[in-house]
């Protein structure tokens, strides 16, 4: 794939929080129509690149191409323009809003219309006969859907999902996951966060594994083992020269290594399976399992 | 049947309170800002309709169609040009700001207009009363007051939770950083909400003007009375502020008629017991975060 198909295309993108950098040239093209999910520990840098993508974390340096435009240093209000809409970590829903004006809310800079209530509804039939009540008062799954049905009121061509699935049962995020697949089939483009690792592959067409603000493994789904993306989760050196896939068409997607001048920084040892449980002992920076203070999520709600 | 009276007439400044502090409320349940310029702001209008009314030879309400978009047009200017930039270096700058703005107004007021106290004049309404029962009487530029206030309040809440503009402001005031993400334009939904705020507070200075006098320091106290009733009431809510000005009214006329000397202190100590023991304020909503600036 040249880079000129590319729906998005980012290109060294440096993001800070203060002196705190979290993305370190990443760079990542998703073509159109497809599903990439975008894997990595806790504090890898995920929910920053979403942000700086919907346009709520002005990088550094680097550029945000989307269909054409530079959208770099545009408001997300205009990206949502555009066609790129957030479904943010933790669903971010606006508690004195009912769900209805939640949804509605999602359509404030939408340029199209292509997503109307009804068909929002058609969509999540449990919302219609909720539509009344106020957001916070919905199940964890449902105010999920609300905080989908709001990116979609906005007619996205490119759907940003940072953790739907977290703290849902497993049926649920089947469901939601479900109504993902109805949505590529109508057109979309999917950039998908997700900590199950098995659901993230089985999903998506293209993977993207973030370590320590760095890419460091960007391929097809098909072309690489669960070990490589396990390896390549943890910053195991050793997988990365043999297992590289290779993707002469689009040398922007060059995996990095792990800084070698900084041992400091470690990667966490967390299952990628299993993301809810504590991280191992070996973890000499967090026993307890509590984020880290440098965990960018923990600095997005600074002034 | 004179604390009856009393009751009522407490209710009647209690709706002046809450006309003043509306605006208030709103820039803090919105924007976050507190706004210590508030009280200036409606002295500002008491002036500017009084110098209006004497220019053109009209009565004052006449300058009202005047008045109001000049505060709303000044409302913007100040969120756009002042308050906005304050903001992004957080809440003490902003404080700090409109404090300076507040001692600015308060003494360019002085310079040009000395500190004697003016009013405004109300014409045939300012005297004019009907009696209910054979003790109760009730001046009709008290009620217009009130009822001016209420039909405020109630046109804000409607605008807030019945219109498209109202959904946004809303959804700011709940959660800035997510507003902005899901593409609403932030900043003309600041400068929309401090163009009400002002206007507003301008209309409650012209009632302040009419029914009582003015001088350049009658904003920091008209203020202190705003302040308290937004607390009492809730901050961010707008029926809450109506019921903490009626609140303060009541308490105020109702402790008047023991003792003149203790009536404003009363206002005060129940500000202060609201405080202590209902932090939230006595009508804040089922919620007690921060998220929860409910404006409803």
């Amino acid at each position: 794939m040249s880079p000129g198909t590319a729906l998005l295309e980012v290109t060294g993108l440096d993001v800070f929080y203060g002196d705190f950098q979290a993305l370190f040239g990443v760079s990542l093209a998703v073509p159109p129509g497809g599903a990439t999910a975008l894997v990595g520990a806790n504090g890898a840098g995920k929910t920053t690149l979403l942000r700086a993508i919907a346009g709520a974390q002005p990088p550094a340096a680097g550029s945000v191409r989307y269909d054409g435009d530079d959208l770099t240093g545009a408001p997300p209000h205009r990206r949502i323009a555009r066609g790129v809409a957030l479904v943010p970590e933790g669903r971010k829903l606006f508690p004195s809003l009912t769900v209805e004006e939640n949804i509605q809310v999602g359509a404030a800079a939408a340029a199209a219309s292509d997503w109307p209530l009804d068909r929002i509804y058609g969509v999540f039939p449990m919302l219609a006969s909720r539509r009344g009540q106020r957001a916070w008062s919905l199940s964890g799954g449902e105010q999920q859907a609300v905080a989908i049905a709001r990116a979609l009121a906005a007619s996205p061509s490119l759907l940003l999902l940072d953790e739907i699935s977290l703290g849902l049962a497993p049926r649920v995020v089947g469901e939601l996951y479900q109504t993902l697949a109805g949505l590529r089939e109508a057109g979309a483009t999917l950039v998908i966060v997700e900590q199950d690792l098995r659901r993230a592959m089985e999903v998506c067409d293209d993977l993207v594994c973030l370590l320590e603000g760095r890419v460091a493994l960007a391929a097809r789904v098909a072309s690489v083992s669960r070990e490589q993306v396990v390896a390549a989760y943890f910053g195991e050196s050793s997988a990365h020269e043999p297992h590289r896939p290779p993707n002469p068409e689009n040398p922007t997607r060059t995996p990095r290594l792990q800084d070698p001048d900084n041992p400091t920084r470690t990667p966490r040892l967390q299952d990628p399976d299993n993301p809810t449980r504590t991280p191992s002992p070996q973890d000499p920076e967090n026993p307890t399992g509590t984020p880290r203070p440098q965990d960018p999520r923990d600095q997005e709600r600074g002034p | 049947m004179s604390w009856v009276n009393a009751v009522i007439q407490g209710l009647l400044l209690g709706g002046q309170y809450a006309l003043i502090a509306c605006g208030l409320s709103l820039t803090f349940g919105v924007m976050r800002i507190v706004n210590l310029a508030h009280g200036d702001l409606a002295v500002c209008g008491a002036y500017l309709a009084l110098v209006l009314s004497s220019a053109l030879g009209v009565p004052v309400w006449v300058t009202l169609p005047l008045v109001l978009p000049v505060a709303f047009a000044a409302g913007v200017l100040l969120q756009v040009l002042l308050f906005g930039r304050a903001l992004r270096h957080g809440e003490l700058a902003s404080v700090l700001v409109t404090f300076g703005l507040s001692v600015m107004i308060e003494n360019l007021l002085l310079v040009k207009y000395t500190s004697d106290p003016r009013g405004l004049p109300a014409g045939a309404l300012g005297l004019a009363s009907f009696h209910i029962g054979g003790q109760i009487t009730v001046s009709w530029l008290f009620l217009t007051a009130f009822l001016t206030a209420c039909a405020v309040l109630s046109s804000l809440q409607l605008l807030l939770s019945r219109t498209s503009w109202g959904r946004k402001v809303r959804a700011t005031a709940d959660d800035l950083d997510t507003a902005r993400l899901v593409g609403i334009r932030v900043r003309p939904v600041f400068a929309g909400v401090a163009g009400i705020a002002v206007a507003t507070a301008a209309l409650a200075g012209v009632f302040i003007g009419t029914i009582g006098t003015f001088d350049p320091y009658q904003g920091t106290n008209s203020l202190i009375f705003a302040f308290e009733a937004v607390v009492i009431g809730g901050i961010g809510s707008l029926w809450g502020t109506l019921a903490g000005g009626m609140a303060l009214g009541v308490t105020q006329v109702v402790v008047g008629q023991v003792n003149q000397a203790y009536a404003v202190l009363a206002v005060h100590l129940l500000f202060l017991a609201v405080l202590a023991v209902r932090p939230n304020g006595l009508f804040a909503g089922h919620r007690v975060t921060r998220e929860a600036g409910a404006l409803g």
